[in-house]
Parts: structure tokens; C-alpha cells; sequence
């Protein structure tokens, strides 16, 4: 699950490889890119992300939090 | 030479940067600066949009705007702002395609069962001013937005998470959506389009085997399971109409699948709707292949459909530009099957008068390479055919077939320059230029306008800037009749240029066959001239008619 999930995530940033521990605002995880997670990882995992919890976002593990 | 991206502007009233990310690999995009400021760049001659010398426009509107509308009011000042930015457009742009959006507006749902919709009206408004302008200015076209929108469902296309985040309203199927029709209307621009699409009969055209269940046994009806081969052959039509042409590949008894073609009650396509039958038990690559032969065309330009798994590997294998698309094993898909290749890579950007007579154009050629084989020399064959021309000086109704002749003619086209409609025309005005064309016919039809010469005027002499004919009517020694009309009008030195390219070939000798004398030869471009001062007129008496009008 936590496999798949990164494997999704990197695929998307186009990058080899991400871990939990990808920070946002670093590398390729812009505010472009984070429209992008969210319109993919809601249509992926059928989840709803609420807008408001997108604020305390600082690692890929956060946004894992909305999709398990 | 490289192959250079094309350059595509992209002006919208809502964030478009996600379209560029999926489009980015085939395209490079200029954006405006700013959100919705296409307007203020439409409008101002001097801004990024022009100077950026775009290969083509996209004005995408989207009607999720409308959320920030005080009231009716403000909707119809900014729909008229809209329109007077497309008109800046429509002057500062006229050579490269420019798409035009249609428009869906949100209606808002907290309204009585007896309120007026505001929306709709504007929608049909803009549509009208749209629709105008690809009517009127040759390279304005629609792009669809408000179909997409309601084929895929305003539910699925939209997302009000993302429009709050970033005023691009998509979802992620609408903004898949959405990336594809772009690229699908590009495409319509700059690839080239699949010509003919061959078919197989049995389980394809209809249900079932004819040469096993009878004529009365196949599938096929205008209702019911068997409907779904008739609206298959419903967009088959449809294409045919609009310039694709069909032919049939398949292993029958001819007299079994001649007689289903001919007298099932439900058959939409007969006869002559094909241009080519290829109906006998031999392998389908072969017979494709004498079919290009056959109607002068290349690989590329088919698409083969078939039902059976095991032709379509042959024929991959064998034909490998043909596009072979997979058959849908769920036959109630065949309508949308038929949609997806039209829209994938048969839709043209516009149909014109010559397109429409393509079928029987292609069906006279066959009668004509039959005759041909009948005849003794070529000169006979010419004489039995009793060919026509008429070669006059360019009107105004005839430069988008010039445009379009002068833009993809391939192989009988000496230096293969490519001018737009605009440049044609502006040639054609030049004192001492002269654009003239020959329309020609023979006793099986007419084929239309075929042929395009481009003369310019250098001192003392005229120079032959563009000579093309189309390949429908190589062989027949036109050439030979054009030049000796012109060069008897023009009386001063003609020069010629041969331009090799990777498809010209058969016009390298062109200028030595007709009499023109070769001054110079450099890396495979040959310069030829002919003293036209001192031309005797021939007479060509294997041709029915010649006109030449100055």
C-alpha cells in the first residue's frame, strides 16, 4: 500500500524515486505540483483531500494520511 | 531538418499551465503573463501573443468565469469584450489556425422552474459570433469545449476544489479531457490525415457470415441488436461524405458479399460507396497492398478494420505504417469506435468541394488504369480517355484549393514552396507575377482543379516559382501542354528549378522531357531555361480540348 503510493507519487513528479520523507516546496513538489497530488490522489483513492488540512502539509506522509 | 515543435499560443480565461504539463512533449506553448489577461493581448498589437509568431491559436473560454458575475449584465459586457478581442485576433492573425472556443455556462440551480437562463442565451450568442468567423476568415475553426463538456458530464469534467486552489476548474478526467481534444485539433493542423479506411465485411459491415447464414441470415437492421452495424456504416457514411474514402478488404464469394452489398434492406453503404473491392480468398496485405497501387496512395494513409485478430497481425506485419486499430469485442462500442478514428486521425480542419467528389474521383481512376491496360501506348490511351484542360489565371473562389494543392503536393511539385493563402494571394496581385491554374476532365469526370503555376517576373525573364500537379492525374503528359501554352504567351526566356526533396523524383527530369535546356547543376537542384522569344506553338492533337484564357 505505502509501496504503491510512492510508486504513484513518483510517477506523477516524474522522479526515480520519493520516500515519506519527500518535503513539499522542495524539488519538483511545487504548489503546481501539489494541485496535481491532490487531483490525482482524490481520483486514484476516490477520497475527498479537505482544502483546509492542505495548510499543514509537510512531508508525502501527510498526504499519505488522506488516501489510507 | 529538425523536426521543431510547433508553436502554439494558448490564451484562456482560467489557468492553463496543467494543459501544458500534459501537452508540453509535443508542443511549445506561449502563455500570456498573468491570469485572464488574454483579452489585453488579443487587443494590443505589440503584445507577447504577436510577436511570438504562434503556428497556431487556442482561445479556450470556459464558462466556470461566470461564478464571479455580479448579474446578467456583467455576462453580456464581458461576452462582447470577448468578441472584440477575437476580432483583434481575426486582423493580426491570418495565415496560422486559430481555434475558437464554444462555451458552456454553469447555470445557477437556485433558480424557480420559470426563470429565464441566461447562460444558455449567451452560450448560443458566442456560438453564433464563433461560428461566424470560421465561416468568414479561412483559418478560424471551433473548438468544441461546450460538446466535451456535456459528452463526458459537467459532474466528471468539474472539479470546485481545483478552481478555488488555482482557478483551473478541471478534474482530472476533464483536464485529461480536455489536453486530448487540444492535441486532437492540433493534429486536425498538422498531421496528416488517414485518407481511406478499409474494411472487412463479415462480422465488421454486419452480424454474422453471409456466405454461410444467406443475405436474409446476417445481422444488420435499423433497430434493435442489429443496429449496431447499421450506425457503424451510419459514420462510415458520414466520413465518405466528408472526404474519407472506403474500400472493402475481404475473403468471400464475391457473388455473396455483392449481393448482401446490393440488396439487404439495411445496408447503408452500397455499391459506390467504395472505391476499391478487394472480395476473394487472397491474403488481406496483398490485397491492400495492390490497392494502394491501385489508387496511388501510400501505406500511411489507410486504416484497415477488421474483426479478425489474426488479419490484423498480418496486415501489422506487413503494412507496418497502416493503422490497424484493435476491434471492439463489445459490438454495441462500433459507434464510438468509428468516432474515436474519424476524430483521431481522419478529421480535416475544413471539408472543401473538391473533397466531396473524392469516391467517384477514386472510382474513375480504376476504370481509367482498366482502359490503360487495354490500350497500346500511352498516346492511345490518352486519346481514348479524351482528356480535357482549361488553363487560366487564378480567380478569388478558386485560392483555398490552390492552398491546399500548394501545401501538400508531394511528388509532381518541381520546388515544393509552401505558401499560405494569404501569400498566394498576395503573389497573384504582384504586377509581372501570375498564378495560374488548370482544371482538367475526361470521359469518366471531371478531376477538378490539378494543377497550380506560380510564374514570377525577374528582369528579362519569368522564372517558374511553382509548378504542381496532382497525383491523380500524373502520366497523362499535361505538363507538356501547360508549358507549351505558357511559353507561347509569355515570349521572353522561362526559367525552371528543379528542388529535390524525398518524394519529388518523378518530376526531376521534368524540365530536359519538356525542352527546357539545363544551366547548372548543384547538389541534386537543377536550374533550367528555355527561349520563349523564339517558341513555335506546338499542337497536341491526342487532347479533346485545350482552353488557355489569359
Amino acid at each position: 500500500m505505502e509501496q504503491k503510493f510512492l510508486e504513484f507519487v513518483a510517477e506523477i513528479m516524474e522522479v526515480e524515486q520519493v520516500t515519506m520523507d519527500t518535503a513539499y516546496r522542495e524539488g519538483k513538489w511545487d504548489s503546481l505540483m501539489m494541485l496535481t497530488l491532490v487531483m490525482e490522489l482524490e481520483a486514484e483513492y476516490g477520497v475527498s483531500i479537505p482544502m483546509e488540512s492542505l495548510g499543514h502539509v509537510k512531508t508525502l506522509a501527510d498526504m499519505y494520511a488522506f488516501v489510507k | 531538418m529538425a523536426d521543431l515543435k510547433k508553436k502554439i499560443a494558448l490564451l484562456s480565461n482560467v489557468t492553463v499551465d496543467l494543459i501544458v504539463g500534459k501537452l508540453r512533449r509535443k508542443y511549445d506553448f506561449y502563455l500570456p503573463e498573468g491570469f485572464d489577461t488574454w483579452v489585453q493581448e488579443a487587443i494590443n498589437p505589440s503584445s507577447g501573443l504577436y510577436s511570438y509568431k504562434p503556428d497556431a491559436v487556442v482561445v479556450l473560454l470556459d464558462g466556470m468565469e461566470a461564478r464571479s458575475w455580479k448579474n446578467s449584465e456583467e455576462g453580456m459586457e464581458r461576452v462582447l469584450l470577448w468578441k472584440q478581442a477575437l476580432t483583434a485576433i481575426a486582423s493580426g492573425i491570418t495565415t496560422v489556425p486559430v481555434f475558437v472556443s464554444t462555451i458552456a455556462f454553469q447555470e445557477n440551480r437556485i433558480r424557480s422552474l420559470s426563470e429565464r437562463k441566461y447562460g444558455c442565451e449567451l452560450e448560443n450568442d458566442w456560438y453564433q459570433y464563433a461560428q461566424g468567423l470560421t465561416e468568414n476568415r479561412s483559418n478560424f475553426y471551433l473548438f468544441d469545449l461546450a460538446d466535451t463538456i456535456a459528452e463526458v458530464g459537467r459532474r466528471q469534467f468539474y472539479s470546485n476544489k481545483m478552481w478555488y486552489m488555482s482557478s483551473m476548474p478541471y478534474s482530472r478526467d476533464g483536464l485529461n479531457t480536455v489536453s486530448k481534444e487540444i492535441d486532437r485539433a492540433l493534429d486536425a493542423a498538422f498531421t496528416p490525415r488517414r485518407k481511406i479506411i478499409a474494411l472487412d465485411l463479415d462480422n465488421t459491415l454486419w452480424g454474422g457470415v453471409v456466405g454461410e447464414d444467406g443475405v436474409e441470415g446476417i445481422e444488420l437492421s435499423d433497430h434493435k441488436e442489429g443496429q449496431r452495424y447499421y450506425d457503424f456504416q451510419r459514420q462510415l457514411l458520414e466520413m465518405k461524405k466528408r472526404g474519407t474514402i472506403l474500400g472493402i478488404v475481404s475473403k468471400n464469394n464475391e457473388e455473396d458479399a455483392e449481393a448482401a452489398i446490393r440488396e439487404h434492406p439495411a445496408m447503408l453503404l452500397r455499391d459506390d460507396d467504395f472505391v476499391s473491392r478487394k472480395i476473394n480468398w487472397e491474403n488481406k496485405a496483398v490485397n491492400l497492398k495492390a490497392m494502394e497501387a491501385e489508387l496511388n496512395m501510400t501505406e500511411g494513409g489507410f486504416v484497415f478494420i477488421d474483426d479478425n485478430p489474426v488479419e490484423r497481425e498480418t496486415v501489422k506485419g506487413e503494412c507496418p505504417e497502416m493503422l490497424v486499430p484493435d476491434f471492439p469485442e463489445d459490438t454495441t462500442q462500433l459507434l464510438e469506435f468509428a468516432e474515436e478514428i474519424w476524430l483521431d486521425h481522419c478529421r480535416p480542419l475544413r471539408v472543401l468541394s473538391e473533397d466531396l467528389k473524392k469516391t467517384q474521383m477514386y472510382q474513375t481512376e480504376a476504370k481509367r488504369k482498366q482502359e490503360l491496360n487495354q490500350s497500346l501506348n500511352l498516346d492511345d490511351y490518352i486519346a481514348k480517355l479524351e482528356i480535357t484542360a482549361d488553363i487560366h489565371r487564378m480567380r478569388p473562389e478558386e485560392l483555398d484549393r490552390v492552398a491546399q494543392l500548394v501545401n501538400k503536393t508531394n511528388q509532381f511539385n518541381v520546388t515544393t514552396k509552401r505558401y499560405t493563402r494569404d501569400e498566394i494571394e498576395a503573389i497573384a496581385k504582384t504586377p509581372g507575377n501570375a498564378v495560374y491554374v488548370v482544371y482538367s476532365s475526361d470521359k469518366y469526370g471531371d478531376s477538378g482543379l490539378i494543377s497550380v503555376v506560380i510564374l514570377k517576373s525577374m528582369t528579362e525573364a519569368i522564372r517558374i516559382d511553382t509548378f504542381l500537379m496532382s497525383c491523380r492525374v500524373m502520366g497523362r503528359k499535361l505538363e507538356n501542354v501547360i508549358i507549351n501554352e505558357l511559353a507561347a504567351k509569355i515570349g521572353k526566356k522561362i526559367v525552371g528549378e528543379y528542388c529535390p526533396t524525398a518524394k519529388n523524383a518523378p518530376v526531376k527530369d521534368l524540365y530536359e522531357r519538356l525542352g527546357f535546356t539545363k544551366i547548372s547543376e548543384d547538389d541534386g537542384h537543377g536550374l533550367y531555361e528555355m527561349d520563349g522569344a523564339n517558341y513555335t506553338k506546338k499542337e497536341y492533337s491526342i487532347y479533346k480540348q485545350i482552353r488557355f484564357e489569359d
